[in-house]
């Protein structure tokens, strides 16, 4: 092969992994930003404690710790539409509740739903 | 002294027993053993009958350090109050400083639970219910009726939490003023048939014909006279660790003490466990009345209660979450803490000023935390036989082995505890009101322990249980002790189970019942 077609498929290849992981990883992902915002909760706790309980939340779940993978997370089930959006997170906390998908968190009882809510919230304040 | 006066219509007589001629004979058809809720309410129910009521009290009709020292003794296992502190020891008792907090026990508390060891009592709640009723009169409550619809109807603002009612229901209180000392000592001295002897420590239990029935009462004070009573029937009155200590401490002719043949008496001390244990926050104000007190002022309100169905499937114990402004609740020290001098007049007045000092300060408290609640758990403590009223080896000035307290909670107690916040964090959840907090000492669900922190009510119960069976339970089903023909026990002594609410509603209604089955005797 000659020298020019190694590089220029070198970095065609370098590329195909590098831009995808980059994209993935790093680019802002474009959501509801209701996904990030714990509704109940924000008239209990400020942006501060909402972060703090994200990143614990994210201590104790490290396989989730990443924007998209929350996003996914709380998107299953979510629509697009802004107004439904909120009915069905907070129907999906509902139903958190009823279920038993709850997780204590510094002694919080929360919904697995909502402290996700805080998780996603806390690395967008990081980034 | 022995003060008479005679009017035309009937002799009033209070007797003094420092003043008594030594060893006296005092005779009379029922002699009654304390003057606390228990015993004064029996004697009041024997108030014009034909027979003559003997209603011994060890104190005088005010607080004398002298006397209370008699209620000191030493304590072990989970940290408790000052045993001299936790009972008055004068006529009217313990009333004589009680928040009058009322509320009967559930149907569930008298039921056998597989998942509760040693439950169960020999009657039910159907049995109790007319005493309840009596008991609310002699309390000066409203009327029997501790439904919220009833009380919803009577008094206004009392919206509940939004909680699913299978799960979480309103359980009522209503608030007594009683304090007997004031409220009966007029009517029990100006009662022709009722003779009221002060400062007459009983110190020993005589029996005869081989132990099967009570001869009579030996009584001493700091005179130094020495008396005796004697009676057809004996009721022990003094509290449930006085009665405990009594029973031991008459082993001249039993050695293990009376009633005691099984290693029962004693055992199984219950005390409430009363915790800061949570907060409720709520998402937005909700105005309501349902969850405060007032000291003086609220006839009725509410805690959550937890409802059978739920405690049946979580296999928990019984108990309830009280509210209070978490803005005074989080400047407010334990009453384990503020509650240790052994003198009950010291410590109520640290854990007063305490509560003083934290209301100033929750005057600051603004924000949130406006909507916010302590949530203050009022449990039943597992029946547990290593839980127990020993004899020390020092004795009182009057010559009676001290009572020495072992408190042990258990397992159970703590699940329970934990298991009540669980419940409701979920079921504020699903309302969408708020959020529950859990206190740090619940959070480790391996953790067994309690806190030093933890508090007692100051209620004491189970030492001389029910049962029918003799070889699980010291008195029977109409709290006569088990093989001693004219002994009863009455109080909260008698509990096998201690349930959640506050002893005093209960144990008067107990003694009623008790009161009513001497009738049928005489």
């Amino acid at each position: 092969m000659k020298r020019r077609n190694f590089v220029l498929l070198t970095g065609i290849g370098i590329s195909a992994i590098a831009i995808p992981t980059w994209y993935y990883k790093y680019r802002d992902p474009e959501y509801d930003q209701l996904l990030a915002e714990p509704e109940l909760l924000s008239y209990i706790w400020d942006d501060n404690t909402i972060s703090e309980i994200g990143m614990l939340y994210l201590e104790k779940f490290s396989d989730e710790n990443s924007e998209p993978k929350l996003i996914e997370l709380l998107s299953n089930n979510v629509s697009t539409d802004l107004i439904e959006n909120t009915e069905m997170l907070n129907q999906q906390i509902t139903n958190d509740y009823k279920t038993g998908n709850t997780i204590m968190i510094a002694g919080w009882i929360l919904s697995k739903t909502e402290a996700r809510q805080c998780a996603l919230f806390s690395l967008t304040q990081n980034n | 002294m022995c003060t008479f006066f005679f009017n035309p219509k009937q002799l009033i007589m209070h007797i003094d027993a420092r003043e008594l001629e030594n060893n006296s004979i005092i005779e009379g058809d029922i002699c009654i053993v304390g003057a606390g809720a228990a015993g004064i309410s029996i004697a009041l129910d024997w108030i014009d009958s034909p027979y003559k009521i003997i209603l011994l009290e060890g104190g005088g009709f005010e607080y004398d350090d002298k006397v209370q020292e008699l209620y000191a003794g030493k304590t072990t296992g989970q940290r408790y109050f000052p045993l001299k502190s936790v009972r008055l020891h004068y006529f009217g008792g313990t009333t004589g400083h009680w928040a009058g907090m009322c509320s009967p026990l559930d149907p569930v508390d008298f039921k056998e639970r597989a998942w509760v060891p040693n439950s169960g009592w020999p009657i039910t709640k159907k049995d109790l219910d007319p005493f309840y009723e009596k008991a609310n009169k002699v309390l000066k409550l409203g009327p029997y009726n501790y439904e919220y619809d009833y009380w919803n109807e009577q008094l206004p603002n009392l919206t509940p939490f939004p909680l699913d009612k299978k799960v979480v229901w309103n359980k009522m209180w209503q608030y007594s003023q009683a304090h007997y000392g004031d409220l009966y000592k007029k009517t029990v001295i100006e009662a022709k048939n009722i003779h009221l002897y002060t400062y007459a420590n009983a110190v020993d239990i005589k029996t005869e014909d081989n132990i099967s029935k009570v001869k009579e009462v030996v009584v001493k004070n700091y005179a130094g006279k020495t008396h005796k009573v004697r009676a057809r029937h004996f009721v022990m009155a003094c509290g449930t660790i006085q009665n405990a200590r009594m029973l031991l401490a008459a082993n001249s002719q039993a050695p293990q003490g009376l009633g005691n043949d099984n290693d029962l008496v004693g055992r199984y001390f219950q005390e409430h466990l009363e915790v800061a244990s949570a907060e409720l926050w709520l998402a937005k104000p909700f105005p309501t009345d349902l969850y405060s007190w007032d000291y003086g002022e609220t006839k009725a309100s509410a805690e959550l209660a937890i409802s059978e169905e739920v405690q049946s499937k979580e296999k928990m114990l019984n108990g309830t979450a009280s509210l209070l402004p978490l803005s005074v609740g989080k400047h407010q020290k334990p009453r384990m803490e503020t509650w240790q001098e052994s003198d009950p007049r010291k410590s109520a007045d640290n854990m007063f000023a305490n509560w003083g000092e934290a209301a100033k300060k929750s005057k600051g408290e603004k924000g949130n935390i406006e909507r916010a609640y302590q949530l203050n758990t009022r449990i039943e403590q597992a029946p547990n036989p290593n839980s127990r009223i020993t004899l020390g080896e020092e004795k009182d000035e009057l010559g009676v082995p001290r009572a020495n307290l072992h408190w042990q909670l258990t397992a159970l107690d703590k699940y329970s505890v934990r298991k009540i916040y669980q419940i409701l964090g979920q079921q504020v959840g699903v309302a969408g009101i708020g959020r529950i907090k859990l206190k740090e000492f619940l959070r480790d669900e391996n953790d067994d322990t309690f806190p030093d922190s933890t508090n007692g009510g100051w209620h004491h119960m189970g030492t001389t249980r029910m049962a029918d069976d003799p070889k699980k339970g010291v008195v029977d089903s109409n709290c006569q002790v088990h093989g001693i023909s004219n002994l009863f026990i009455a109080g909260a002594a008698c509990y096998p189970t201690s349930g959640a609410p506050n002893p005093t509603l209960t144990l008067t209604a107990l003694s009623l019942r008790l009161s009513n089955y001497l009738k049928k005797k005489m």
